[in-house]
């Protein structure tokens, strides 16, 4: 009864004629996100944060959240119809959704792909509903140890699992944390590594590396590349599934759901993830696997719906423990903070509006998004005949005022530059930067969890083996930071199947 | 070749951040200062770097230096912000964001009359929706209204 309490509630705050308009600008906003190669989420979400300053946290989050699971429908128009994923997520599409294409079942696929989307999202916000409550109590019990062993986990995976190099990955992920310890130390109030910079003194702000190193960096890269965009055609008749397509369907979709929302809980492995697994493992148990990658439609079922489904199970930690698993969700938890939200446990009780506002509305996110992506596809199509160059000019623009809507400060703007000139220079070398950001969000939280922690202890550093959900995350981070460092090491050859995710 | 370069930059880089972080109080594992995870951090990130001075990996492909078309798009694309964010605070959103805007069109899409007509536009429509609209105060400059 508490749950259905707490949902109407959430829809009460969420179908408020503001509210329902950031989530339906989200959703448009995130969907071209995702069909646009060349900007991604985490760019999006932080340049268009400023849009909601003026409003409450709660309409903020509901925007974000809306242009994170949006893009997971958007990514998929591209890799069907041209055969470049608009995302990392919907990678996996292409193998099979192009194919379909080439046949001339262009439309069967985007459609299968937006429903799969709809069932995933919607069915992943249901487990969000029922799981958040107990966890966030579960969570309550948990001390500085256990909470920097979270992060550390989160950070150890995104560092490690998405790199082709894994030293390149904890570079990346120490690199994040070091910006953080610019500014006053929280602890003794010194000011560390500002050189006298007043500006400093606040730390360096997120979203102007967020923005510089996704939104500049990623602009600055595409110029590089001068790729044309040739959609093949496709009207609305075309999308109408037959029966056997739906038949085929109803088993990927269900267990890319369910697949998708573990991965997506487990900090640090996402949407990527969950679908290049969801669609290795429909590969394995089908009958005729030879099919996958000629265009069968289980292929575009099961990745699509994994990807979607990680978003709900994302948000579990992010709401629940404060604690976010990438670029994108870490974005989140910055604004959060920005906007004087404690995160955390105690979220749940001390914002009920905000959590239940963000949670009913990602399920009307997700009917307004299935809807846009069955009716509206040909508009979004259109919007891929914008030219780069002109688009790149308003990435830029809207990066500018982003940046600067934070604290109207130019030397926010300078941040943006540099760290737009660091992300594309680690693009071309291929460091994931991803970490950077994550870890900038929670350096701050780590070192004041660590220091905490041996405070506790009295220096000794066995605290985080002596208490057991520690001890068990610190395994797991060890476990993931030094096997794949070691087999590098043992094995002449870097793992081939790490570097195909 | 490329990535052994980024190694010698980061590891040149770890050495400064470690100097820097030792003249903070490194207090004790019981006790930690201000300086104790600046120093871990440094010292770590040094390590990582001489790991990848040795084994900097497979060389990414992509690691060639943009052809001159490309590097002229790239500079010009930065020094446009560079001089717009010097703007920004004397001119104003309108007049810096429309030469912002002229100036990208220009040069990466080489289309003047669409550069002309688009700029102003698309500046006004910002103005109009973050500053009327979401009341975030964008500085008005030379045209305040």
């Amino acid at each position: 009864m508490e749950l259905l309490h707490n949902l109407q509630l959430g829809f009460a705050i969420a179908l408020t004629p503001t509210n329902l308009l950031f989530a339906l600008l989200g959703v448009i906003v995130g969907t071209l996100i995702g069909a646009l190669p060349g900007i991604g989420p985490v760019a999006g979400v932080s340049i268009l944060l400023p849009l909601a300053f003026g409003m409450d946290p709660t309409a903020a989050m509901i925007l974000m959240a809306g242009i994170y699971y949006g893009a997971m429908y958007g990514g998929t128009i591209t890799s069907v119809l041209i055969n470049v994923p608009g995302e990392s997520s919907t990678v996996m599409t292409t193998l099979d959704g192009y194919q379909m294409a080439l046949y001339g079942r262009a439309g069967p696929a985007l459609s299968i792909a937006a429903i799969g989307s709809f069932v995933a999202g919607t069915f992943s916000v249901v487990l969000l509903t029922i799981m958040a409550v107990p966890l966030a109590r579960a969570a309550l019990s948990f001390g500085p140890p256990e909470y920097l062993m979270l992060m550390l986990l989160g950070l150890a995976t995104l560092s490690v699992l998405l790199a082709e190099n894994k030293v390149k990955g904890v570079l990346s992920a120490l690199l994040g944390i070091m910006i953080g310890v610019i500014g006053l130390d929280v602890i003794s109030a010194l000011p560390r590594f500002t050189f006298g910079e007043i500006e400093l003194l606040d730390g360096v702000g997120f979203l102007a590396v967020a923005v510089g190193l996704f939104g500049i960096g990623e602009v600055l890269a595409s110029l590089e590349r001068t790729y044309k965009l040739d959609p093949i055609k496709t009207t609305l008749r075309d999308l109408i599934l037959n029966k056997q397509d739906l038949k085929v369907s109803t088993g990927p979709i269900a267990r890319g759901t369910i697949l998708g929302f573990v991965v997506g809980m487990l900090p640090g492995a996402g949407a990527t993830i969950a679908s290049f697994l969801s669609y290795a493992l429909e590969k394995r148990i089908s009958a005729h696997p030879e099919k996958f990658g000629t265009g069968t439609i289980e292929g575009v079922a099961a990745p699509e719906a994994a990807n979607n489904a990680s978003t709900g199970g994302a948000m579990v930690p992010l709401l629940t423990l404060g604690i976010p698993g990438s670029g994108t969700t870490a974005v989140m938890l910055g604004a959060m903070m920005l906007f004087g939200l404690q995160p955390g446990p105690l979220l749940f009780e001390k914002n009920p509006d905000f959590v239940w506002g963000t949670i009913a509305s990602m399920y009307i996110g997700n009917v307004m998004l299935v809807i846009l992506n069955i009716v509206f596809v040909p508009v979004f199509v259109r919007a891929l005949m914008i030219p780069y160059s002109v688009l790149a000019a308003f990435i830029v623009l809207f990066c500018i005022v982003g940046v600067y809507s934070v604290n109207f400060s130019t030397f926010e703007l300078w941040i943006m530059l540099v760290s737009g000139v660091i992300g594309y220079v680690m693009r071309k070398l291929e460091f994931p930067i991803a970490p950077i950001v994550l870890a900038l969000v929670l350096g701050p939280m780590m070192e004041t969890s660590l220091r905490q922690s041996l405070l506790m202890s009295q220096g000794s550093f066995a605290i985080f083996l002596t208490r057991p959900i520690s001890a068990i995350l610190a395994v797991l981070v060890l476990v993931f930071l030094f096997a794949p460092l070691l087999l590098s090491f043992v094995a002449k050859k870097p793992l081939p199947a790490a570097e195909e995710i | 070749m490329a990535i052994r370069i980024a190694a010698v930059v980061l590891l040149v880089f770890s050495a400064g951040f470690l100097w820097e972080a030792s003249r903070y109080p490194f207090g004790s594992p019981g006790a930690p200062g201000p300086g104790f995870l600046p120093v871990i951090l440094g010292a770590a990130f040094a390590v990582l770097s001489i790991v990848l001075l040795v084994r900097p990996g497979s060389a990414p492909e992509q690691v060639l230096p943009p052809d001159r078309a490309a590097a002229v798009r790239i500079v010009a694309t930065l020094v446009a912000i560079a001089i717009a964010i010097v703007l920004l605070d004397r001119l104003g959103f309108l007049v810096t964001g429309t030469l912002l805007m002229l100036a990208l069109l220009l040069v990466l899409d080489r289309r003047p009359i669409l550069a002309v007509v688009l700029a102003p536009l698309s500046v006004v429509l910002v103005y109009a929706v973050f500053k009327v609209w979401l009341r975030v105060p964008l500085p008005s400059g030379v045209l305040s209204f």
